[in-house]
Formats: structure tokens, sequence, C-alpha cells
């Protein structure tokens, strides 16, 4: 296969799940649902089918691919033209996601099409479904940042849409509502970061992140000073409030329960198996800006941890079986996190894959056994006991997915979440420890939560409370059988394995080789995770055992915690802190806001002219009282007006820069007077005060001993700026322009320890120093000219006026004279206004 | 056709087909219908040449001079560039769509409004290309009335009241314009024709007096926070062809006054003033996002909601970069074909129950009519900035721009933040207006609301949803005409700030250092 073809088969797949979509949209109410089911199953299946086609392409290739869909917006930044264009770039990470996305989403589309056979909403449904994995796949292959934030809002506004399906409940409308704007939030942190990032490296292309990283390790420069944080880490943290949002992570993680609202394959497609892994992608997408941050890696293994934990706890507590599922997303989430911020990428990425199988499988068997019982909402644990003889395969199918999310061994679960423990364990950061602990924590709460809904649910004899004859048609048992299969299995798909020669990871985590060792070998090799997690596993199994099929005191003793953890869970799952510190005050602000302008806008301005000009009319009118007291009071304060404008005499000075000296002038005030103080020594260029404030006056050689730079770049549209821009250089004082200044690219870093002074040489091509009031030249090695003349010196002597030429970009050299401004009230008070102007004047570079 | 002729008989077509409109009998109002829309159509059809043209890279595109008011150093100078382009699209664009959709809904003394709708499409033609400040300001005093007369004479009941009090809030700024022009006009400058006023270096005193003038008219006739005030009413009570004329076109008279004038007759005082108005319009960005969210009424929340984004289109032109300003061109065009869809829709929603536009629990109109819920849901997500749609190609641009404005140094940072606040709040706001119309049990629905677009309704819906969609995933067709005409706005503008900017120009880079070692 040529790479032409390769570039044109991963257009073709991003853009075919649209190009369904649309065809549901235009297909007619008479066209049957068996031929749509058969188009939109068709057209995900093909999707995969083309995946691993381009996989095997960039496998076999070794390099990764570029296709491009023509460009979204091109502009100049900083003067360098930019692109930004729908163009997908196939490279192993990426394609790992593709490859979960458009498999377990043909799965699931194949379940979905029977589970969602009778309702209403049939077409609107497989529309959205199929619109989100395009958006998904936009988001996975896209080169430039705007373009992911184009397929991340995509799945979002899919997602909203999917989970409001049954829109007619209010709850489930505001579950969808809710959904969005979390993430709204978690966009607008991208939004800035990518901002951020643009305006240091001019460019929005994700594969250069990592190269850009190492430039970016200075403090951010807010523009008001320096910021406590590397450009980097501040570009790292603004991106991962975005993917904290999106993949749920504490206290962003509060719309996933409530997204349990729409139909069962929309929370296993997109709100356990995909979507909600992107934030996953992107941290992975632009990890070295996050290696750039120590504290940051840190701070998102903590944050993973204590999501995993709390999610745990308040899944324990939960009384239906999708909400259970729900925070166990949530949780599972955050164990993805937690090997996030060691370093263990190929761990991260293990556990998302395995998770995408067993979590899938979990909530279609769920989906399953809500379609047995009629009932599309959700299932309430232990309202129908027993439906394991009803439903065997189903039983079967939650039981290997339960296992393996539980950590049994020799199931996908247990391999996966052991690497995420090991990871943890072997992190070498203070933090990691407690890390690890709540981590085990929650893996044994893990345990507990899933065996209890499995036995609530499946265990005992059948009830049979619900009517009908309870049947699973073929394409959701296949599709269960297909997901339960990958649950059970693919843990021995080992990290390693992903990093075999043109596998699925290899470019990827060839950049961070120690990782992977520690992924591998860890996972092995460490006891204690093992003991650990397996511990953890037979507490969680015992207690959940216990619970459900205890003596009654235990069970009530067990029950009576879980009533203190049901009320702890509405804290604890943070709905109502968000509600009282954000929602509220938001409520109350735009109220209050609303009411403003009524008042002011509404009546004040539009009444205001009117009511004035009477009330003026009336006060007027009043002042004629004939009263000499009033007359007398109004005499008074006239004359403190008077007397205050005479006391604190204040005018502005403008100084330009004449042809052979200065233009002084200052707006003229009723009885002031004037005296100007040139270089503001207290030596007065008149010995009288003056009734006008203009003077022209020729500059004295030997004042003005500070002196200024004045830079024109090429890229500053004839802007120039000025150094620096405080007190100018004053005698003794020097100033260093470095390369990046003249936009000129860094110096290529030294190879050695040694080199480091040589680096800073070549990144200094000029220094200017004040020499008792005379301003020198070190050209650093670097060729200048000087007033269209080569410099040969080592050092040379600058005068006003001079030109220096560095590449395209050229410096002017400026006197700095300090104009000090008296005035003088009737009165005789004082004050004086100091002012600083450039000579010669500045004027646009010729060129 | 030489470009200049295709800009002539654009600009001349309507006012013809007003005349033909005067001419035609009163009672015959299927034939004063057709007439109106057809020559709105034609406009259409004679200006597409322009699209096409490429941007010259000196003067303007289709230019037109002739003689008049000489004593006063004006002429009728006409053209167009990267810029003014993309906005005398959107007139050609819109007016066919929004007249089409006032046959729809108005009846009445139909002579009399299809000669007003006409004469304001020519105004507004000529305005966007005019270079000539004096022209200018005639237009934009000319395009008030028709707009003024076509809200009060058909809008609702109290449309008169709101009709006096936008007449009276743009007469203010009209007159403050009319205070800048008499200042110019007795300076020391050869007249109005854009060059002559590029090189009128008014001292910067004046320029600090007579800049926020001028910026005046401007901020109340986009309008801009706190200058709103005839906002809420005019929008509310309008009819829906004329609000979303209102929102989507005459609005955009500021922008380009602001583009064209504004800042380049002014350059020191856009220089010193730029951080302070884009606060403000910052501010308006959040105020219109809080107000908007807080309305009972949807039309109120979309007459807010324009102020949130006209609020962002002031932001990208102060920012003075060639993105920011290009950005402000593709926003000023996004918003303009966002708010009219809204305000359309809204409107097909009205005529079948007028009791829709007050927001509800839920309404459940995307199950009894998909295909207007469509349009209506694309309209919405554009006005709340879903990337893939118009709105946030022109969002982003703006944002872009003002995040790496010097102008705006050191406030950048601030700013975007604030923008990016109002982008959260325009989901809350325009997602309530999206569950208010779309969701919830379709079961207390009128049978009128039953009905699905007709062909006429989608005639105008669909075109503006197809707009909002292929723009937002290729924003690159406009942006390709205006991001020229930006750069060397931006370069030109920066050039004669420079003068003012030197002294104070700020750059904390670099410090002084102590290391001597450097320099021996």
């Amino acid at each position: 296969m040529s790479e032409a073809i390769a570039a044109k088969a991963l257009v073709a797949s991003v853009w075919l799940p649209f190009a369904s979509a649309a065809l549901l949209g235009i297909a007619g109410a008479g066209v049957r649902k068996r031929l749509l089911g058969a188009v939109v199953v068709g057209s995900i299946a093909l999707c995969f089918a083309l995946t691993i086609a381009i996989a095997a392409w960039v496998g076999v290739s070794g390099s990764s691919l570029l296709a491009s869909s023509g460009t979204w917006l091109s502009f100049p930044l900083d003067g360098a033209p930019v692109e930004l264009a729908l163009a997908f770039r196939a490279d192993p990470l990426s394609l790992t996601f593709a490859l979960i996305i458009t498999g377990v989403g043909a799965l699931i589309h194949l379940f979905a099409t029977s589970y969602m056979h009778d309702d209403q909403g049939f077409r609107r449904f497989f529309a959205l479904l199929n619109g989100f994995v395009g958006a998904m796949l936009i988001l996975v292959y896209a080169r430039d940042l705007p373009v992911l934030l184009l397929g991340w809002e995509g799945v979002g506004v899919c997602s909203y849409f999917l989970i409001g399906f049954w829109h007619e409940r209010k709850a489930f409308q505001q579950a969808a509502r809710k959904a969005f704007l979390v993430n709204r939030v978690g966009d607008a942190g991208v939004l800035l970061g990518m901002f951020l990032l643009a305006a240091y490296t001019s460019s929005f292309d994700l594969s250069v992140v990592g190269t850009n990283a190492k430039y970016l390790r200075q403090p951010v420069d807010f523009g008001l000073g320096e910021g406590p944080m590397s450009v980097a880490g501040l570009a790292a943290a603004l991106l991962f409030i975005g993917a904290a949002a999106k993949s749920a992570q504490w206290p962003l993680h509060v719309w996933l329960p409530d997204a349990m609202a729409g139909p069962t394959p929309v929370s296993a497609l997109i709100h356990a198996a995909t979507m909600v892994t992107a934030g996953l992608y992107l941290c992975c997408r632009v990890a070295p800006l996050f290696e750039a941050s120590p504290v940051l890696m840190e701070g998102v293994m903590l944050l993973g941890a204590w999501t995993g934990l709390l999610a745990a706890a308040v899944a324990c507590c939960q009384t239906r079986l999708k909400r259970v599922l729900a925070y166990s997303t949530v949780s599972q989430l955050g164990f993805m996190f937690a090997a996030l911020g060691t370093g263990a990428y190929a761990v991260a990425l293990m556990h998302l894959l395995t998770h995408a199988f067993f979590k899938a499988g979990l909530f279609l068997a769920a989906g399953s056994v809500m379609h047995a019982t009629h009932n599309h909402d959700d299932f309430e644990l232990g309202s129908a006991r027993g439906l394991g003889d009803a439903l065997p395969q189903t039983r079967l199918v939650f039981a290997v997915c339960a296992g393996a999310l539980a950590g049994f061994p020799l199931l996908s679960g247990f391999f996966s979440k052991d690497a995420v423990l090991a990871a943890t364990l072997s992190s070498d950061t203070s933090m990691a420890a407690i890390a690890t602990a709540m981590l085990v924590a929650a893996a044994a709460m893990t345990a507990f939560y899933i065996a209890r809904a499995y036995l609530l649910t499946f265990a005992g004899s059948l009830r049979p409370s619900w009517g009908t004859e309870p049947q699973t048609p073929w394409p959701m048992r296949s599709t269960l059988v297909a997901l339960a299969f990958g649950a059970a299995f693919l843990g021995w798909l080992q990290p390693e394995a992903l990093h075999i020669q043109g596998s699925a990871l290899g470019d990827f985590l060839r950049r961070n080789p120690e990782t992977l060792l520690l992924a591998s070998s860890a996972a092995h090799e460490s006891f204690w995770a093992l003991g650990l997690s397996l511990s953890a596993l037979a507490l969680g199994l015992g207690l959940a055992w216990v619970q459900v099929t205890g003596a009654r005191a235990t069970t009530q003793r067990l029950a009576s915690i879980g009533m203190v953890l049901q009320r702890l869970q509405l804290h604890l799952s943070m709905d109502c802190l968000i509600d009282q510190a954000v929602v509220k005050p938001l409520a109350w602000l735009r109220t209050i806001v609303r009411d403003l302008d009524r008042v002011i806008f509404d009546g004040l301005i539009l009444r205001l002219p009117g009511s004035l000009a009477q009330l003026l009319s009336r006060g007027l009118r009043r002042a004629q009282t004939g009263v000499v007291h009033s007359y007398a009071l109004l005499m008074v304060l006239g004359a403190v007006a008077a007397f205050f404008w005479a006391s604190y005499p204040r005018a502005i000075p403008q100084v330009r820069a004449a042809k052979d000296g200065l233009r002084l002038d200052a707006q003229p005030g009723a009885g002031y007077r004037y005296r100007w103080d040139l270089g503001n020594d207290g030596r007065f260029e008149s010995t009288n005060w003056s009734d006008s404030p203009r003077l022209e006056v020729p500059v004295p050689q030997d004042l003005g001993r500070a002196w200024s730079v004045v830079l024109h770049l090429p890229s500053d549209e004839g802007r120039p700026r000025t150094f620096p821009s405080d007190g100018g250089i004053a005698p003794g004082e020097h100033l260093l322009l470095r390369r990046a200044d003249f936009g000129l690219p860094e110096a290529s870093e030294p190879a050695s320890e040694s080199g480091i002074k040589s680096l800073t040489a070549a990144m200094l091509p000029i220094a200017l120093a004040n020499r008792d009031g005379e301003m020198r030249l070190r050209p650093n090695g670097h060729t200048l000219t000087l007033n269209d003349r080569p410099i040969a010196q080592k050092q040379v002597s600058l005068r006003a006026g001079d030109r220096i030429e560095v590449g395209a970009a050229a410096l002017t050299i400026h006197r700095r004279v300090v104009v000090a401004l008296h005035v003088r009230s009737a009165l005789a008070r004082e004050s004086r206004t100091v002012t600083a102007v450039l000579l010669p004047a500045v004027s646009p570079p010729s060129s | 056709m030489p470009a200049s002729l295709s800009l002539l008989s654009a600009i001349a077509l309507p006012s013809l087909g007003a005349l033909a409109v005067v001419f035609t009998p009163r009672r015959a109002t299927a034939w004063i219908r057709g007439l109106a829309t057809l020559s709105t159509l034609a406009t259409l059809a004679v200006a597409l040449p322009l699209w096409t043209v490429e941007d010259p890279s000196s003067g303007w595109l289709g230019e037109i001079q002739a003689s008049w008011l000489s004593r006063w150093g004006s002429s009728i100078h006409l053209g167009l560039d990267g810029f003014s382009r993309g906005l005398f699209f959107l007139t050609v664009v819109l007016c066919p769509l929004t007249l089409a959709f006032a046959w729809l809904e108005i009846d009445r003394r139909v002579k009399e409004f299809a000669a007003a709708f006409l004469l304001l499409e020519s105004v507004l033609l000529a305005s966007f290309s005019a270079v000539d400040l004096l022209l200018f300001y005639v237009l934009f005093e000319m395009s008030l009335l028709p707009v003024v007369w076509m809200m009060a004479g058909w809008g609702a009941a109290n449309a008169k009241r709101a009709g006096l009090r936008m007449f009276a809030f743009t007469l203010l700024g009209s007159l403050a314009l009319l205070v800048v022009m008499v200042a110019v006009a007795a300076g020391p400058s050869a007249g109005f024709s854009l060059p002559s006023l590029q090189g009128l270096s008014l001292p910067k005193h004046l320029q600090l007096l007579l800049f926020p003038l001028f910026f005046l008219a401007f901020a109340i006739k986009l309008p801009l926070f706190p200058f709103h005030g005839w906002l809420p009413s005019a929008y509310g009570t309008a009819p829906y062809a004329v609000t979303a004329l209102m929102s989507g076109l005459t609005s955009k008279l500021a922008v380009y006054g602001m583009y064209r004038f504004g800042l380049v007759v002014f350059p020191a005082a856009t220089y010193w003033l730029a951080p302070s108005l884009a606060a403000l319009a910052m501010t308006g960005a959040l105020w219109g996002a809080l107000c908007a969210w807080s309305q009972r009424d949807i039309k109120g929340v979309f007459a807010y909601a324009s102020l949130s984004h006209l609020a962002f289109v002031a932001l990208g032109l102060l920012a003075l970069t060639p993105v920011g300003i290009a950005g402000a061109g593709l926003h000023a065009l996004g918003h303009g074909i966002t708010s009219a869809a809204l305000f359309l829709a809204l409107g097909v929603a009205a005529r079948r129950d007028a009791s829709l536009t007050r927001i509800d629990e839920g309404r459940g109109l995307a199950r009894t009519m998909p295909v207007w819920s469509t349009v209506m849901a694309i309209a919405v997500l554009s006005g709340l900035g879903l990337p893939g749609t118009v709105g946030f190609a022109g969002e982003f641009s703006v944002l872009l721009g003002a995040f790496l404005a010097d102008s705006l140094y050191p406030w950048p940072w601030i700013f975007v933040g604030l923008g990016v606040i109002a982008l959260v709040l325009a989901a809350a706001y325009m997602l309530r207006v999206l569950h208010s119309l779309l969701w919830g049990d379709a079961a207390g629905l009128s049978p009128a609301c039953r009905v699905d677009l007709g062909w006429r309704e989608g005639a105008i819906l669909l075109p503006l949803a197809l707009l909002i969609v292929g723009l937002g995933l290729r924003p690159q067709w406009i942006m390709s005409r205006v991001i020229d005409s930006a750069s060397r706005y931006s370069a030109e503008l920066s050039q004669r700030m420079a003068p003012y900017a030197a002294p104070t120009a700020v750059l904390t880079e670099l410090g002084r250092t102590n290391d001597e070692g450097l320099l021996r």
C-alpha cells in the first residue's frame, strides 16, 4: 500500500462516520431499521478495518502518516505563517486509541441496533453515535491543537445530546446540561493553554510540542512580572484542566455519574470506553510539557489516586447498577491518571485498553439485564434477584468483566491494575507512598462494590417479578461475548508486547525507555504490588459476600456503615459543594446584574437627563432665595475651591525633541508659573519663574549620562521597543541583549558541560555598557554593522543616533534626558513633575 | 464585468428596486413582494463576481470616485478591501433571506416596508464600501431612519416607544460624531478622504479628546456596554426580520466605522486608550452573558448574547494584530450569520405559537419539528462558539489575536480570560434556550407546532445553517480574503502609532545585569 493510498484511507476513515450520520439524517422514515442498522454498523466496522490497515502501514513503514483534508485557518503569527489544517496524523499513540474507538465502537453499535430497535429516536440515536465516533477520530488524529479541540468539543456535544436522549425526563436534561457545562470549563482551560503555547512557540502543531517543551522552561511572563511557574508547566496545567473535565477527575468528575441518564450503549461507548479517555490521550500527547514540571506530575498522580479512592468509596454505597458502574469508571480513570503521573504512560494506556473492554462489557451486560427486565432507565440493585438463572450468558459475561475489574488473577484487569500499583510503588517521588495506599484501598473497595453488584443482581434463585420471558437477541449476545473475551485475555498482551518493533505503541514508548522498563519488570517482580492487590481483592470479596449473604446481624452492621457512607456520599461526590460554591453565587450574580442592567440602563440613563434638568432647574430656583446666609455659604465654598486650585498646582509636561534641542510645553493653568529643570538636578534653565510653560532649549552635552536603546525588529511592524523601559542605562550599568530579542533562533546547545560559557556568549550577540556616561558596545564575535559599516573592533564607543544592524533587526542608541517641570501657583505652592525623553527622537527604521 | 461596475450595480440595484416598488400599485402586494425579493436576489447575483476577484495589493477593489462636496474636500469615494468585502457579502447574502422572512410575518403596508428595506440595503452596501469619512457619516445617519421606521411601523405594540428610545440613543452618538466631523473640517486637513485623514496628525491631546466622541457613536450603534440601553427593547419589539437585520447588519456599521476611520485617524488615542476600551468591551462581554442568562424571554437572551458577542469583535479590532483584526472581520461575519439564524429560527417558532418565546421547562419541539430543531440547534451551538461552527472560528481568532496583542500589554491574560469565561457562560444561556424550545414533553403543544418547516421557511433557514457549518469547517474561505488587508492595516497602524508609542514602550524581558565578567 503506497503512502498516498494510506493517507486516503486515513481521511476516509475519519469522515466515513459523518457520512453515515448524514445518511441517517436524510433517510426517510420509510427506510427499514434493519437496513439502517446495517449501514451504521457497517460504516464503523469499515472504519475499524481501515484503521487496522493504516496501523499495519504505519507499523511496516515505521513512520507516522500525515493526511490533510484542507486548510481550516491560516494566518501570520509573529511574522511567520501558521497553517491550521484539518490534518490527521496517524502515529502509534493515536492509532492505539483509534483501534479501541472503532473496534469497541463497532461492537457497541452492533449491540445498540437491538437495544434501541424499538425506540422512536432510532435514527437520531445512531446519527449522534456515528457522529461521536467521527469526532473522536478527529480528536485522536488531529495534528493541530485547534483541530483537536474541534473533535474534543464535537464528542462533548454528541455526548450532551445522547445523555439527554430521552429528553422528556427533566433529570436527564439536567444531567446533559451539567455534562456540557463542566466540560466547557475544561475546554476553556484547553483554549488558554493553546494560546499560551502559541504565544511562546508560534505553533499549534502537537507533534512539535516535545521539541518545543525544552525551550519553555523559563518562568511565564504575565506582563505584571514573572509568574511562579514555567511556561511549560502552566501550559500543561491549563491543558490538564481540560483533561480532568473530560476524564472526570476530581473535582470535575461530577458530570459523569449523572451522564448515565443516556441509553446504556452510550454509557458503554462514550462514558466508559472512549470519550472519557480523551483526557488521558491529551496528557500523553503533550507529555513533555508535563515532564518539564515535576510538581505537576506529582500533583496528577495524587489527584488520580484521590479520584480513584473517592469514587470507589461512593460506588460502594450506590443502589443502582449503572451508577455503581459510573463511579467505578471515575475510579478506574483515577488509576490511569495515577499511572500517568508517575510517568508510566504504557501502564496507563494498558489499563485504558483493558478497562475499555471490561467496563464496556459490564455496561452492556447491565444493559442486557435492563433490556430483559424492560426497564431502560436503570436497574435497582436487589429489585429482581436471581437473574443469573434467566440470563446465563449475561451472568457469565458480567462475572468475567467484574473479575477483570476487581483484579481477579489472570484476567486482564489483574495485570493492568498490578502494573499501576507497581508504577506508583516504584516511583521515587515523596508522595508515591500515599498514592499507593490510596490506590490499594480503592482496589479493595472495587472488589467489594462489584462483587456486591454481582451478587445482588445474579445470585440467588429466580424471583420472577417481571412478566414476559427475558431474552437476549443475537447482536447483543455476540457483542457481550466478544467484549468478555477481550476482558479475559487482553491482559496477556503485556506492556512490552505493545513495544514490539512496529507494533502499536513503539515510537511513543521508545521515547521513554525507562518508563517501559518500569512497566514490564515491575509488574512481575514487585511481589509487594501483587501481594497488596491480591489481599485487597480478598478483603473486598469477603466483605461483599458477608454483606449480601451473611448473618442478619453482620449484614445490618454493614448496612449501617452503608448508611453512613450514603450520607457521606452526598458530600464526597462534590455535587453539594459545587452547587454552593459555584452555581448559587453565579445565579445570585446574574440576578444582580440583570437588576442592575434594568435599573441603570433602563431607568437611570433614560430618565437621568430629564430628571437631572428638572433637578437642576429646581435647585437653581431654590438658590435664588435672597437669604444672605446661603449666599455667604456659596461664597465660602467657592473660595475653598479656588484655594485648593491654588494650593495643589499640577501640570503635565510635554517634551518633544526638536532639531537641535528640546521643545518643552505644558498645559497652562490659571495663575500658574513655570520653571524647567533639565536633568532634574536642581539647576534651572531660567532663574525666574515664567508665565508661559513653553521653552526651546539646546541640550547641554554634560546632560543625559543615562542611555536607552531602541530595538527595531522586522516583525515589530514599525513598533520599536525601548530597553530598558525604566530609568535607562545609568553610568556603571549595562544591558545584555539575547538572540531571542532579535527574533533569532536559539543557538544550538553545547555538547558538553564545559560549553556553558560559550553558550552564554553565543546567546548574547550584544552587550552594551555605560562607562561613566559613555556608551560602549561589545559585539561578542557577531557580525554587526554600525552606521552601515561593519564593526571590526572588539569594543566600540557609541554616540547618540548611532544605528547598529543585527541581521534584519536594528538598534538605535539614544541619550536619555530627564526633564522636571516645576509649577508654582498664585499662593506660591509648588509641585514638580518629572518626565524622560530620548535623544535623538525615535524614528521608524529606514528599511 | 469590471469590479467597479459590479460594486456600483450592487449598490444601485436595491434602490432601483425601491423605485420600482414605489410605482407599483398598492394593491398588487404579490408583485411588490416578488419585485423586492427579486431585486435583493439580483443584487446578490451581481455582487458574486466581487467575491472571486483577487484583492488588489494597493488601492481599493472596485474603486469608484466622483466629485461631491469638493468644497469640504469630500467626494463620493467607494471601494472594498478584504475586511469590508466580508461585510459587503454578509449584506447581500442576509438581505434576501431576511426579506423573504419578512414576507412571512408582514402583511400590512407591504409597499412601504419593501421600499424602506430596499433603501436600507443600498445604504448599507454603500456604507460598507465608503472610504470617505463625510460620505460614511451621511450614510451612517441615513441608515437609521429606515430601521426605526420598519421597527416602529411593523413591530409589537410598544415598538414605537422602543424606536424612539433607539433613535434618541443613536442621535446622541451622531451628535458626538458631528462634533468630530466639524473639528476635522475646521482643522488643517485637506479633506475627508482617507489619505488626507491619515496624513492629518492631530496633536495627542486633541486626539484623546476627539477619539472618545468618535468611539461613542459606534459604541452606541454596535452596541457596547454601557451604551446598550436601547438594545433589549428595540430587539424585543421589532419584527423578527428587522431584529435579524439590526443585529446581523446595522450593528456592523459600527464595526466598519471603527475599522476604517476610528483607529487610523486617531493613532495616538488608539495607542493610549486601547486597553481601557478593551476592558470596557470585555466587561460588556461578561455583562451581556450574565444578562442573557437571566432573561425570561428568548428574544432577550439573543439580544444580550449579541451584546456579548459584538464585544469580541471590538476586542479583535483593539488588539491591532493581524490575527485579531482578521478575527474581528471573521467574527463580525459569523455573528451576522449566526444571529440572523437565531432570530429567524425563533421567528419561525413564534409564527406557530407566540408564547414559545418565553423561557420554559421545555416544549419538546424536537419531537414535532425535527428539521427546524436541527437548524435551531446548529444556530445555538454556533452562538455558544462550538468548534466546527462559524461562531468558534471568529472567537478563536479574536482571542488569539488579543492574547498576542502588544497594544493590550500587559493585560491580554485578563482580557482573554474574561473572554473565555464569557464563552463558558454562553454555553449556559444558549443551552437554556435549547432546553426550553427543543427538549421536554411535546404533549402540550398546539397543533400548529406539529408542522415542521414549510418550503419557504426551509429555503430561508437551511442556507443559514449550511453557512454556519460550512464556514465553521472552512473559515479559511473568509480568512484568506481578510488576512492580507488585516496584515497591511495592522502594519500601517503600528507605523503610525510608533511616534507616540516609543517613549513608553515596555519590555521587561531584559533587565540590567550585575555580571561584569561578560564585558571585560
